[in-house]
Formats: C-alpha cells, structure tokens, sequence
C-alpha cells in the first residue's frame, strides 16, 4: 500500500545561510513497505531517523532523493496543493499528549478541524455526530466537546489524538511514540485500543517506538534503523527469535523482560556516534562486537535471508 | 537478586511517614503512611506510575522539597538511627552530597552547562571539606574511569553540551560518588536514556554497588527494568506502599491486586497475542483521595469494607508484605 | 465558555486589588473624559427659545436663530443675562462645568488679574496663558492622550504580531533578512521622523499616530517572534499541519492565542510610553499642535512663566498618576499570568 524506495532525507542545522550549514542525512536509503491492515513497527535509538522518516511520509518533511510511493502514486516532488487531498489518507499521533492538543482550543474544535477541510460539505450538526462517534470509538465520553485538554490525563489525550486522527478515515497512521510519554497501564488500554481500531477500520500503522517490549507485542513486521539507514527488516517473529544483525541482536537483548529475568545480557561497547559525524562504511562497526576489516572499508549489501526478511551486513546470521 | 543475610545494619527505616504539600487546591496527601527500609549494601526499588509520589518521596527523604510548600506531618525518616525530620538545617546540609548522593533523571538539566565539568564534580567534595582541590581533582579523574569515561583529562576540561546523555549520566554517577556516599538516590536516572546505553548504565550502576557498598535507593516506573536489578522492590500507588519484598515474593507472586494487575499490564513473551490487561478507571488525586483503599475503585476484588475502612500492611512473609484486606489473616 | 486558564488569570487579576482599582480608575475616568463635551462646556446643553429646542452642544446655531444680530456662533454665557433668558421665558442647560476648552475667560476675572491666575473658587486649578480653565483643558487633554495613544497600542500590537509571527513561524531565510530590515529601521532617530514629518504633512493627530505606529513595533515584534520561535516546536503544529491546515490558519487560529502573553503584559506599559512620548512632543511643539489641548503644552506653558507654577504642577500630576496606575495594572496582569508560585527552601 505504501512503499518506500531509497529514500533520503536530510536536514540542515547551523546557520541557513552558506558557510556554517551542515547537512544531516538523517534517513539514507531506507527501502520497505507498508502493506494494507499491517502494524510495521520502527525502532532504534536516538540519531538512528526513525522520526524524521516519519516525518517526511506526512509530507511534514521534505524528501531529498528517493521515492515514496503510495496507492501508486509517487509522492515524492508533489506540489502542496498535491499533498492536501492525501493527508486524510495518511494521518498520524504525536507521543507528547501535553503539547500534540493545542490548549487553547476544546476538545470539539481538535477533533473537527480536520473534518472541516477535509469534508467541507458537511453540515455544523453532521460533524458534531461525527465527533461523538469517534469518542465513542476510543472509549470517551460525548460530554467532553466543550472542554479544555489540560482538564485530561495523559491517556485520554492520547485518545483524543487517536479520535482527531481517525476521523479523517485514513489507511495509515503514522504512531510516532504514541505510547512512550504513557503510564503503563494507560500504556496497556491505548495498545488495546490501536489493536482494535485496526481490526475495526482495516488500518495500518508504522509503529515508531524505542520501547522493544511494546513494539513486539503490536507489530506484524519490524524495522530495525541505526544512524538513518534500515539494517534489518523483517516479521516479528523472525526479528524476536531469530535477529540476524548484530545490533538487532544486541538491541532486543537490552530489553528488560519481566519473565525473563536471568538471560544472558551482552551490552555493547561505545557511545551511539554522532548524526554528523558517522563512521566509515558499516556504520555499526565501532560498537559491533563481531566487526572485521572490511566493514571498516566497505559498505555492507542487501543480504535477502527470507522472503520479506532482509539485511544489511557483512555477517549475517542466517 | 542476591540472598539478604538479616543481620545486615538497617541504614535507612522510614516509618509511617506522611507528607502533605501546600497548593492552590489547599493541602495535599500525598504520601500516606509509608514505611520501607533500606540495608546496608542493598539495591531497594521504589516503583509506581506518575503521581504516585515517588519523586516526592525521594526529595523529601533529605528535606529537597520547599520549605514553605511541605507538611511533614507524621512518622520518622531515620538514617543512621538519627531523625532527618528532626534535624536542624546544618546537620541535613552536612548529610547531602556526603553520606546521601543523588542522581536525576535529565543530565542536560541537572548539571550547569555554564561550568566546566571538573568544577561541578569536585563542588562536593570541597563542600563537605574533604580535602585540598588536588585531591579532588584526582578522585574525579579516578572515578571518571571507573564509569567507563575515556579521554578523561578532555572530558574534565570541557563542558556538558558537547556530550551525550548516557556520558552525562556516567559523570552524574561519578559525582554523586566523589564523597563516598552510604545512600546513593537515583531517581529515574535511565529514563531518558537510549536503551543500549541503558543497559550499560545499569551494568555500571551495579559494578559500583559493589565495589563500593553501596546502597541504592532506585526510583522508576519501569517495573521490568528493576526486575533485573533489585535486592527488593516496593511498589507505590496513590501516595501509599501496596507492597513490598523481594523481586521474587512482588513479581513472580504478587498478592496486591493493583501490582497483579500493573505486572500483566506490560507486555511480555507470554502475553503477545492477547489483550494486554488494563486497568480501568483512572488513578485518584490526591485533591480527592478515597478514605478507604486507594486502589479499590478500580480493583477486581473490592469489597465493602475496602470502601470504608484503609486496609492494614499485612506481614506476608519476613521481607514480603501488602497493604490490602483480602489478605487478612494470612499474616505469618 | 471561557477557557478555565483565562478565567484563573482574570481572577488573580481581581484578587490583585491595587492592579484592579487602578484599572477601574483608569477605565472609568477614560469613559468620563470621553463624555467631557457634556459635562464641561461653555456651551449649553438644552436652550429652548420661543417654545423651541435647541442643542448647541451638538449643533451650531447662529446668533441670528437665537434672536441676535450676528450670524456668528453666539457667546451663550453673555446671552444668559439677556432680558428672555434672565425674566425664565427661555432657558439654558449648562453642563456641569461650564468652562470650554477654549474659552478665554477673560471677563470672569477679576480687574487687575491678568491671565494665567492662580487657582481659585471660580478656576479649582487655575487658567493659563490664555485664561483657559486649566481643569477643562486637563480633562479634554487626557481624552485625546488616552485616545491617542490606544490607537497607537493598537496599531503597534497589530503590526508586531504579524511581522513577529511571520518571522518566529516560517524562520530561516525570512526571518533573516526582515530581522536586517527591523535592525535598519530601529536605527532612525525618531525624534527627527516626526520632525520631518510634521514639517511635510503638516501637525496633526493622524499624522503623528502614522508615524509613530510606523517605528514602535519594533520592540514587541521581538517578543512575539521569540514567543512564535518557541510555539512552533510544539506537536500540535505538526499535528495541524498534518491535518492540511493552511499556515495562516496555524498562525493565527493555534498560535496567537497562545503567544498572547506578551502582547497583554506589555500592553500597560506600551500605554505609558506613548503617553510620556506625547507629553514631551506636545512639550516641545512637536506633537499635536494647538489649540488642542494637552498636558505638555500645559507644561510647556508653564516653563516660560515659573511663577504660574499650577500649569506645571497638576498636568504633571495628572501625567504621574495615569502612568502610576498604568504601571500598578501591567503590574497586576504579570503576576496574573505568572504560572509559578513563590517556593522558598532550605
């Protein structure tokens, strides 16, 4: 349904003008997709771009090379007004429910705006039962139209964003940390409400997520980033139980499981390596216990190990 | 994880502690009758989700909280077999950032970036006249090494925006033991670390702990990760201890429900394909805390009584016991 | 329903009970000098004459309509000792004050006193150089300052938000360069624009407001572009644009209500300033030009005759006591949007 093909996306920081601006390659050549009604979780730690890739399929970022190929057509080089009729198709939730809800507005007037650009036709009464159905929906009261987010918790702003996504009747939500700023049990009843929604409205998610536990329990497939570039793919169970890549490896192994408790638990050596400054070639080889040299010299190939498992290094486990 | 012997010294006892804070909504409860004990050379974990009171815990153990906005109102923080809430202000002062460090959560917001790091690192060292600055200087670059900080020297002399956030923690760690503290606080120190470094961090913590024979008094909300480190865990919720024990007693057989429920609520290998169990209703405010049971409107088990009247700590076992009156007369 | 934050802060405000009387004051005696054609006026307010009614205060009449020779606006005080208006066949209102703003009251005063004089039971604070009530003309003039200078706010506020908005919101390249240009702009003498200006387009009210609206939104322009700069990190802009909304719905409908701090706890003293600023340019000559009233020129006047030292004294206390009040109420507003409350520790 949605495909990514060599994507880049960078960024610039420093001064805008000349002489200081360095450019940031925050995504560099990440190739997946996305299929109807799938759940892709996104993972890795900070630098690794899973944000900014999110991002940039919102159209919030623009894309520097590459295609971006949804329902067929390629998004990337469209013009704004191009943009405007697929963001209902493509919508997405915020982790911080403290500021993704503008608090000057009631809880009415966020979940409606999309409605009303979207759907102008619609008439004042039409959209406020529009409205409730969606409360409805994430299990909240309709009484709420008229009230203000800072009188909510943390869960149930997280589901008002949920409602002010869904709404819009998309095919891919895009849950960037959805759930990281969640208390654990708020944690358990928004996952249950994805779950359902997703079965209910045929939706598909990109899961962006540093928390393995919760990423493994939602996801169909999984994508492993580090410094921009994807270097596993695959489904979960393939991903859990049999990583191929020494940092997939060692990320999963860093997990804190309740059940069990006494694995063996390598950590790894280093610091995560700066976005601007990354290493030669494999970009893993500082910290990656089973480096040689030639992955300080040469750049790791697609290493295809099932169908819809794949890999980038020069030692993969099969 | 390791096995406590009972004649170890009991460092810290906090008995019925109760603390109110001052709001614009008048006075709050917000912690109600705790107690815990911390050993010596033990790794204790005060867990609970967000308002429970745990930050507020661990501030108000040496007095952090303002003075104007905090109620002790009742019970006794005894550290060393003295009464902190009795202490007048010198004594606590010569108690901070000597024999009880801290580690928080931000290291971008807990250290100055307006000062190099030695000069932040050997601040209590001299504070507490432990010795001339050369002597500090050296144990900083000493315990710099010892948290796995290469390039000590550079890192000394530089400033801490320029360093990442498992490295600021590292140097956190570092100057919380640069006065040979008994009580390391750490509250939060690994939230908002990535997860690879996480994990270096906690293997750390837990090389220093005993190398140094420390003890450690490890806030979270994350109850997994304490799982993997923790002599004993008590669990918070709503300004109260529900239980508390060892990580075998709380999690592999937990009797509060709210811990039952909080422990199936995380996603694990055994629950992947099912619904994960939540609890429903929201946690209490403490503008309007029940006067029966905290937990019990959204308990699966409530009972009238657990309405009307607050339940008792039942002594479960030597180190394991809950606050709840399903179990009453289970007492041994 | 007013959003519960803003109806916290209103009432802090109130609780502030210096902020708040002094608010009051300020709104209500602004209200009252608004009706001061009513209240102090050489003219009548109802004259009825053979059995009409006339309102001169609104209308103008000729001598002539009113049974004189003149066709000129007749002197109405001098017409009240006529022998209709004294034997009651006709009458006359007169507001409450009956001293015009420019009227000379050189037959009310006594013989030897030569305008200005010292106040007394006839002028409570005087007259001046032209034997104009002083009280009158401080009244007229703190209208037309307080008017003036709302406008002013009000021009002023406009133009910082937009220029700061576009700035704060969109950054980069256009932030830059229109940063240049401010810089440019806020390195001209603004004394010597007005002069300028004044001697090409002649003095006057609309004059003055244009160019000094023109040059001082410069400094609250910085504030909201930090506060636009700050806003537009938030995730509801992402989310809002994420939805398809236009930037200029984000500015105006997401973040303004937002960024709206500034503009309130400034606005006090936005007022004072331009008041002061009026004051010294109508001291000088510079600003609104006579015979219009204005406590600078009272001050001015005053400077040249120092015996007359009531044309010095009450329009300076008048100026005192409305920047006083103006600061206690942008005092008042500060601490009713200062979210933080005073800890003190150990």
């Amino acid at each position: 349904m949605i495909e990514l093909k060599n994507l880049y996306v960078s960024y610039f920081s420093g001064s805008v003008i000349g002489w200081n601006a360095k450019e940031i390659k925050a995504v560099e050549d990440v190739s997946f997709s996305i299929k109807s009604s799938e759940t892709v979780g996104l993972v890795g730690e900070s630098g690794c771009g899973k944000s900014t890739l999110g991002k940039a399929m919102l159209g919030l970022l623009p894309i520097a090379s590459g295609e971006l190929i949804f329902e067929g057509q390629n998004l990337n080089g469209i013009k704004k007004s191009e943009w405007l009729p697929l963001r209902k198709s493509i919508q997405v939730i915020f982790q911080d429910p403290y500021s993704s809800l503008n608090p000057r507005m009631t809880i009415f007037e966020i979940i409606s705006e999309g409605v009303e650009i979207h759907f102008p036709e619609f008439s004042k009464e039409e959209i406020i039962d529009k409205v409730k159905e969606m409360l409805t929906k994430v299990n909240l009261s309709v009484d709420i139209l008229d009230r203000y987010p800072h009188e909510f918790s943390g869960g149930q702003r997280q589901r008002i964003a949920i409602a002010r996504a869904l709404i819009l009747n998309p095919k891919l939500i895009i849950c960037d940390e959805a759930v990281s700023a969640l208390d654990v049990s708020t944690q358990a009843q928004v996952m249950n409400l994805l779950k359902t929604l997703k079965k209910d409205f045929n939706l598909s998610y990109l899961f962006i997520s540093h928390d393995l536990n919760i990423v493994k329990y939602i996801s169909d497939k999984i994508a492993v980033m580090y410094l921009g570039k994807i270097v596993e793919f695959g489904t979960r169970d393939q991903i859990t139980n049999k990583p191929s890549h020494p940092y997939t490896k060692a990320l999963f192994a860093s997990s804190y499981d309740l059940k069990n408790r006494n694995r063996e638990r390598p950590t790894l050596i280093g610091e995560i390596p700066s976005v601007i400054n990354k290493p030669e070639a494999c970009y893993f080889h500082t910290r990656c216990p089973i480096a040689k040299e030639i992955c300080r010299t040469k750049k790791p190939e697609k290493v295809n190990l099932h169908e819809d498992h794949f890999t980038y290094c020069h030692f993969p486990e099969k | 994880m390791s096995k406590l012997s009972e004649d170890r010294k009991i460092l810290l006892d906090v008995k019925d502690f109760s603390l109110d804070l001052v709001t614009e909504n008048g006075s709050l409860p917000v912690i109600q009758d705790i107690s815990f004990q911390i050993k010596e050379g033990e790794f204790l974990a005060l867990v609970g989700e967000s308002g429970c009171g745990k930050s507020v815990c661990s501030l108000a153990l040496t007095k952090l909280l303002p003075s104007n906005l905090a109620k002790y109102k009742s019970g006794s923080i005894l550290f060393q077999e003295e009464d902190i809430i009795k202490m007048d202000n010198m004594s606590i002062q010569k108690l901070r950032g000597n024999q009880i460090s801290y580690v928080f959560q931000e290291p971008f917001s807990s250290l100055n970036p307006l000062k190099k790091i030695k000069d932040q690192i050997i601040e209590a060292f001299l504070v507490h006249g432990m010795g001339s600055k050369q002597e500090a200087l050296d144990k900083a670059e000493y315990l710099l090494e010892k948290v796995g900080i290469t390039d000590v020297k550079q890192r000394l002399n530089s400033y801490p925006n320029h360093m990442s956030g498992g490295m600021l923690q590292r140097i956190s760690i570092a100057m919380a033991l640069i006065t040979d503290p008994i009580l390391l606080i750490a509250d939060e120190p690994t939230s908002a670390i990535d997860v690879t470094i996480q994990a270096q961090l906690i293997h750390l913590l837990m090389e220093l702990k005993e190398q140094f024979s420390l003890s450690v008094l490890f806030i979270s909300h994350d109850i997994a990760l304490v799982s993997h480190m923790a002599d004993r865990i008590a669990v918070m919720y709503a300004g109260e201890i529900v239980e508390s024990g060892t990580i075998e007693e709380v999690i592999d057989s937990p009797k509060h429900p709210y811990t039952q429920a909080l422990l199936n609520s995380y996603p694990s290998t055994d629950n992947l394909s099912q619904e994960l169990e939540v609890i429903p209703g929201i946690v209490p405010s403490p503008i309007d805390y029940p006067i029966g049971c905290h937990f019990e409107q959204r308990c699966k088990y409530k009972m009238d009584i657990c309405r009307l009247k607050k339940p008792n700590h039942i002594k479960l076992s030597e180190s394991h016991s809950a606050l709840c009156h399903l179990l009453e007369g289970k007492e041994k | 329903m007013l959003n519960p934050n803003t109806k916290k802060r209103i009432r802090k405000f109130i609780n502030n009970k210096r902020a708040y009387y002094s608010f009051l004051f300020l709104i209500g005696s602004y209200i009252l000098s608004l009706f001061s054609p009513v209240l102090m006026n050489n003219k009548p307010l109802i004259l009825q004459y053979k059995g009409d009614y006339f309102f001169p205060i609104v209308f103008y009449y000729s001598e002539e309509e009113l049974g004189g020779a003149n066709r000129t606006q007749p002197n109405y005080k001098k017409l009240m000792n006529r022998e209709d208006f004294v034997s009651g066949e006709s009458y006359m209102v007169f507001p409450i004050l009956n001293y015009g703003v420019n009227e000379d009251n050189l037959e009310s005063l006594e013989d030897g006193v030569n305008p200005p004089s010292s106040p007394d039971t006839k002028h409570i604070l005087g007259t001046d150089d032209r034997g104009r009530d002083v009280f009158t003309r401080i009244i007229y003039g703190y209208r037309i300052a307080m008017t003036f200078s709302l406008l002013l706010v009000f021009v002023e506020m406009f133009l910082a938000v937009v220029i700061g908005a576009v700035q704060g919101y969109f950054g980069g390249l256009l932030d830059i360069t229109v940063q240049r240009i401010i810089e440019i702009l806020s390195s001209i003498p603004f004394l010597y624009v007005i002069l300028i200006m004044g001697s090409f387009l002649g003095k006057g009210f609309m004059v003055l407001l244009i160019t000094y609206g023109a040059l001082s939104w410069i400094g609250l322009s910085y504030y909201m572009r930090g506060e636009f700069l700050k806003l537009r990190n938030f995730q509801f802009v992402d989310a809002a644009r994420a939805l398809g909304v236009s930037n200029t719905k984000i500015i105006f409908r997401h973040l303004l209500p937002n960024a709206i701090t500034p503009l309130v706890t400034f606005l006090p003293f936005t007022l004072i300033s331009s008041i002061s600023i009026l004051s010294a340019l109508d001291f000088l000559g510079y600003g609104i030009p006579a015979p219009n009233p204005s406590w600078g020129e009272l001050i001015g006047q005053g400077r040249e005759r120092l015996t007359a030292w009531w044309l010095i004294a009450f329009p300076s206390m008048a100026l005192f006591l409305t920047i006083l009040l103006s600061a206690f109420v942008g005092e008042g507003l500060r601490d009713a949007f200062d979210s933080k409350e005073l800890v003190e520790y150990e």
